[in-house]
């Protein structure tokens, strides 16, 4: 049975071991690298689910050691990391463990082998374009599977919207934006990195309208000199 | 290369660490059936006192080793192992019981047995 006391030590103890595992899982994640957590590859995927079941186990039961939790997640973080150091290496091997991009559309020709071998319809592959922002399959030339499951396209060179050079337009380069003021905070190192101090800054918010930083949600500048100026709202 | 070298490291070092665990438990827990057999040839000569001892040195041994066991097995296994060798030493309290006292040896020998057993390094155990 457990008592009112007992049940208030099992609960610190399970809230210590989450605090534990969440600790050995952020720790692990960030070792292998900030590739794991945008793009997750087939191997990423599995290790990543892998790891969640893992935790979830010792973490709400007690009467497991807290190692039986450890010690897989440590062991499938190192056998992911050897993995990923031997793809780095190897094509081959890349090719066998992340698998190849797969052309579905080729020269403005949907493949139909490609797309029953990655078993998606031609409605999906549809429905991927248009979140591409391409509603007409025509202007397509190639349309490539990525081994992480994003779609790539490259349009004919017809419809492809044209660039500066293209259009023998003078562009300018911009740069990073900077941001100065976040939320009504001033950011001291940002401004010195860009050359500019205190009183530039209040001219500057003057010629806004805005009394003090406390009145600006965001204010950002670029390398060519150009603000971009947000009050806050009331 | 480096974090290959690492991650490989690390790996033959968690490795080396579970092959030590058993064979460390398969050391102590066959020193605590020795004991607990040595335990039952002295009740078999009915030197209950001797038996008692023996049987008071394996619990002894076995709280000993306590922390480590419950870091590294299963919570119930280990109270359950507890738990028996507490009823066997109830029960040579009681030297008419001999049997019950055999029965309980027997079972206790046998989870220990069991334990050890389930941490080896086996087909049947990876499978």
């Amino acid at each position: 049975m457990i008592t009112a006391k007992g049940a208030g030590s099992f609960m610190i103890i399970v809230l210590i071991r989450t605090v534990i595992l969440y600790v050995v899982i952020i720790a692990g994640i960030r070792l292998m690298g900030k590739r794991q957590v945008g793009e997750l590859e087939p191997s990423e995927l599995v290790l990543a689910l892998l790891i969640a079941d893992l935790a979830s186990v010792p973490m709400q039961d007690t009467g497991i050691p807290l190692l039986w939790g450890i010690i897989p997640i440590i062991a499938l973080l190192c056998t992911a990391s050897i993995i990923s150091v031997l793809t780095l290496k190897s094509p081959r091997f890349r090719d066998l463990v992340c698998g190849t991009p797969s052309f579905l559309i080729r020269r403005g020709k949907v493949v139909e082998g490609e797309l029953r071998r990655n078993r998606i319809t031609l409605d999906e592959l549809l429905e991927e374009l248009r979140i591409q922002g391409v509603f007409d399959l025509s202007t397509v030339r190639y349309a490539i599977l990525e081994s992480n499951g994003q779609l790539s396209v490259l349009l004919n060179s017809a419809d492809l919207p044209a660039t500066a050079a293209q259009a023998g337009a003078q562009a300018q380069d911009k740069g990073v934006p900077t941001v100065l003021i976040a939320d009504g905070r001033v950011l001291t190192d940002n401004l010195k990195k860009q050359g500019l101090d205190q009183v530039w800054l209040t001219r500057q918010l003057e010629a806004r309208g805005a009394a003090s930083p406390a009145q600006v949600l965001l204010l950002t500048v670029d390398e060519a000199g150009g603000l971009y100026y947000a009050a806050k709202e009331g | 290369m480096k974090r290959l070298v690492i991650s490989l490291g690390l790996l033959l070092l968690i490795a080396g660490a579970t092959l030590g665990n058993t064979a460390f438990l398969k050391t102590r827990t066959q020193a605590l059936e020795e004991l607990l057999t040595t335990a039952q040839a002295a009740v078999g000569r009915q030197d209950w006192r001797e038996a008692e001892d023996l049987t008071k040195q394996a619990l002894d041994q076995w709280r000993e080793l306590e922390f480590y066991l419950h870091v590294t097995l299963r919570h119930d296994d280990i109270d359950q192992i507890l738990a028996s060798i507490q009823e066997v030493r109830q029960y040579l309290t009681c030297p008419e019981d001999t049997a019950e006292y055999a029965a309980a040896n027997a079972r206790l020998l046998t989870q220990l047995e069991l334990l050890c057993e389930a941490e080896c390094l086996t087909l049947h155990n990876i499978l």
